[in-house]
């Protein structure tokens, strides 16, 4: 009894221990002296902060990033909420395939999307006598794919779990549906809401694969700077920019599970 | 004067018929149960009254006025859910104040009737917190006042008790009259537990298979039930199966039991109630075998072999002067009981 749960435990901890590392590698090397990156380092500085943080690709990736995903989670998280509602709440035919359907950004690989968004978006070009590839609505409405799936499967774990005769209840006090809406169902689902939004974000923020064919001169990603930074430097610039984006990201994660176990998401 | 009145009332669900030509009438004041196991339609029928559900056909009207067709919001219904069905993101005091708000009452008339409605039930120094701060009497305390301060035509209560635990379900259920005869509240409550619906009601709706089986006080449920049906449901009964010879009726494993004369002759069922009965150890009555005693407390509770039919007899628990003190299973014992208590029915 006592030597399976001391497995167990240990095995929790190996799990955690493989997930982690390379990140925790990460986030030391970032403090690294040399340029190429030996153990023991010969000592320690924060010039690749500095040099991070000098850099103009880096800069205008991140605006471009956070520009694209804040608007992609602006756009995409209404759209997928209103998807989940209709499969949770009316009797559509078909929710099991509209469902897969609407799951299917995340479960395609994202160089084939990517490709597949390239030729459409080329053909679309074409036929409207306008530049899509390389513009930020372009890369706005891709992104918007993104943020869809995982917004209809954090809503639907969120209606799923919502009390309908809440909302019979205020109905049967006198509100019309469309009140019944905003001042009982909107309110309830606020934790589906900010779980999906943050998922959202960073789901369009660090996606590389999917953007990787549609960005254009002067309309860059982060991620895709930093792959081009690594085709020609091999020093830990990029680790120091990878932890500035781990410490951004884990506090985003710290304040959505506030609103929302993600544990009862994922 | 207020009423509900349901006419004729069908309700099916594609094939499947939930709610068959019900018709009832509830006057001011009145609190009427719908008594009857899950999935006979009293809920159906609640729901009906409360405008969650359209009738296929026949019609419901409340203070004479056809509601039928109208949407929940547009009848000034109460209904207390049996989950309570709170929001979980107002206070207590905004709760109470939605109805109001609905109905466009200015904030300070709001907050005064919201107070006065929170005292009613005795939640006024709570009237700030979230419901998953309250308890659960606390929370259907706050259901109640949410639903009273809109002085409804008509008070739902659907299965009131049924969350509560054992003790405070007493308490509730007289707080719960309590409230609805003071103010006059015309209740249509629903049900399951007989004990409920017998302690609370005014009169009651028993109901079976979508429709009524019978309705009428607690006393003409219990005194005489109209079938076999109603015997069994409400309070218990011996139901015991055979027919009518000779004026006498006899069991289907061929005992005579004793009844009055003039027996109507399509009699299918002897019912007797189990306190209707006295046990002995010797003397007169029909002989049996004791199966089983079981000790209540104050009353205890004897199965009986008559035949090849069970017997159940519930006494108040014999003193150790007794003769029946000692009674083990397996005994020899007597059977006794009025004929003018037993109730011969035919379905």
């Amino acid at each position: 009894m006592r030597l399976t749960r001391l497995t167990y435990r240990g095995v929790i901890f190996l799990a955690y221990l493989v997930m982690l590392l390379p990140v925790l590698l990460l986030v030391v090397t970032s403090f690294f002296k040399d340029t190429i990156i030996t153990f023991p380092p010969s000592g320690l500085s924060l010039e690749w902060y500095a040099n991070a943080i000098d850099r103009e690709e880096f800069l205008s990736g991140f605006i471009v990033s956070f520009k694209v995903a804040a608007l992609a989670t602006l756009i995409g998280v209404p759209l997928g909420m209103a998807a989940a509602l209709a499969l949770t709440r009316s009797a559509i035919r078909g929710k099991q395939a509209i469902t897969t359907f609407l799951l299917g950004p995340i479960i395609v690989p994202g160089i084939v999307a990517g490709t597949a968004l390239y030729l459409t978006f080329l053909v679309a070009q074409n036929q409207l006598d306008m530049d899509i590839v390389g513009t930020l609505p372009g890369l706005v409405a891709a992104h918007i794919l993104l943020t869809i799936p995982w917004t209809v499967r954090v809503a639907t774990a969120g209606l799923q779990g919502l009390d309908k005769s809440v909302e019979e209840a205020a109905a049967n006090l006198g509100a019309r549906p469309w009140t019944v809406f905003i001042r009982v169902t909107l309110p309830m689902m606020r934790p589906a809401i900010v779980a999906a939004s943050m998922f959202s974000f960073i789901q369009s923020f660090e996606n590389l694969e999917l953007t990787l064919l549609l960005v254009g001169p002067g309309m860059s990603t982060l991620p895709i700077a930093m792959l081009n930074y690594l085709e020609f430097q091999i020093d830990p610039t990029l680790a120091a920019v990878a932890t500035i984006q781990v410490v951004a990201i884990a506090a985003m994660m710290l304040i959505t599970d506030r609103y929302v176990k993600l544990s009862r998401i994922v | 004067m207020k009423s509900l009145e349901l006419e004729n009332v069908c309700k099916k669900f594609g094939e499947a018929v939930a709610v068959t030509d019900m018709s009832m009438h509830i006057l001011t004041g009145e609190l009427v149960s719908l008594l009857g196991p899950s999935g006979c339609g009293k809920t159906t029928t609640l729901r009906m009254v409360a405008g969650f559900v359209e009738p296929t056909s026949g019609s419901i009207r409340i203070n004479g006025r056809d509601v039928t067709k109208l949407a929940p919001y547009e009848r000034n219904t109460a209904l207390v859910f049996q989950s309570y069905a709170l929001f979980p993101h107002m206070t207590v005091a905004q709760n109470v104040g939605f109805g109001l708000e609905m109905r466009k009452v200015g904030k300070a008339e709001r907050e005064e009737k919201s107070i006065e409605a929170l005292k009613r039930v005795r939640l006024d120094h709570l009237s700030d917190r979230y419901p998953r701060q309250l308890s659960g009497g606390q929370q259907q305390r706050a259901a109640l006042a949410r639903g009273l301060v809109l002085n409804p035509d008509i008070f739902l209560l659907d299965e009131p008790l049924s969350n509560l635990d054992a003790k405070l379900r007493g308490e509730v259920r007289s707080e719960i009259r309590g409230l609805q005869q003071s103010l006059e509240l015309t209740t249509l409550m629903v049900t399951h537990d007989q004990e409920e619906a017998l302690t609370m009601s005014d009169k009651l709706v028993l109901m079976d298979a979508g429709s009524v089986r019978q309705s009428g006080t607690a006393q003409d449920l219990y005194e005489q039930p109209a079938d076999a049906f109603v015997a069994d449901f409400v309070g218990r009964s011996n139901v015991i199966k055979g027919r009518i010879e000779d004026g006498k009726f006899r069991t289907t494993d061929g005992t005579f039991m004793p009844t009055l004369p003039g027996a109507v002759e399509d009699a299918q069922y002897y019912t007797l109630r189990p306190e209707k009965i006295s046990l002995s150890r010797e003397g007169e009555g029909v002989e049996g075998t004791l199966l089983e005693c079981l000790y209540l407390g104050a009353q205890t509770e004897y199965t009986v072999r008559v035949g090849e039919t069970s017997v159940s007899v519930v006494t108040a628990t014999p003193g150790p002067d007794d003769m029946r003190a000692g009674l083990r299973v397996g005994d020899a014992v007597r059977l006794a009981w009025d004929v003018a208590s037993v109730r011969l029915l035919n379905n």
